[in-house]
């Protein structure tokens, strides 16, 4: 993983609206503890990524949108490989900035 | 074949039939253990609340459900991210618009009972929708 590298980003179907899509897709949700799960790039094509999202995982994704590390560090947000789950899982740290904050971080 | 026999034209993000749709949302709709349903009758109040209190020649919003079983409503005007969150049972809205080129932060609490508040709401869309800064 590297500045390039594309982080993948999971789309819940209820987060979009007319092919508009929340900024609440880039945010953690209460129970994330501020952590945002993300597929690695470079270790999943996006298509490989939703399918084991939604078919391995079971989970419902509309599709799959991307971030780069590079936008994520210019928005001080570290990103850290957790390959607990699965091998390319990683995530993006929002934890130290409130909820206000948070509010702010994905459209910036 | 069906018979049609009603049919309604839609404005493009119709409020009052996005806020329907939020009706069908269950406890755990994001991702199985996360996401409570938004309350049907906090729905019916916004739904209202919008028809009593928006200006139907301003752009409508996008809406989503949040996590929390509330509703957010973004805008995306003239390089304006604008987001509205909405908490039912309070009838309370956080405001918040970011400008993306200059970065340009606003945020502000709303009574979402008081027509003061709904004027407000009008007048900041109407103004990014002119392009005012």
């Amino acid at each position: 993983m590297n500045v390039h590298t594309l982080l993948l980003r999971q789309i819940h179907p209820d987060f979009i609206q007319n092919q508009r899509v929340s900024s609440q897709a880039f945010r953690p949700t209460p129970k994330d503890e501020r952590k945002l799960s993300v597929y690695d790039g470079d270790l999943i094509t996006p298509a490989e990524a939703f399918k084991h999202y939604t078919k391995t995982l079971n989970l419902k994704s509309i599709g799959v949108l991307g971030v780069s590390v590079k936008e994520c560090k210019e928005c001080e947000l570290p990103v850290t490989p957790d390959p607990a789950p699965f091998l390319e899982h990683v995530l993006i740290d929002f934890s130290g900035y409130s909820n206000k904050a948070l509010r702010r971080k994905p459209n910036s | 074949m069906e018979n049609i026999k009603a049919l309604k034209v839609l404005k493009m993000n119709d409020v009052a039939a996005r806020l329907e749709d939020l009706k069908a949302l269950r406890d755990g709709w994001l991702d199985g253990d996360k996401g409570f349903a938004p309350d049907k009758k906090g729905l019916d109040w916004l739904a209202e609340a919008f028809q009593r209190g928006y200006p139907d020649e301003l752009p409508l919003p996008y809406l989503y459900p949040t996590a929390e079983g509330g509703v957010q409503a973004e805008w995306s005007l003239n390089g304006w991210e604008i987001s509205l969150e909405i908490d039912l049972e309070r009838k309370h809205g956080e405001w918040h618009a970011l400008e993306m080129t200059t970065e340009t932060e606003e945020e502000k609490s709303l009574k979402l009972d008081e027509p003061d508040d709904w004027q407000w709401l009008a007048r900041e869309i109407a103004r990014r929708m002119r392009g005012e800064t």
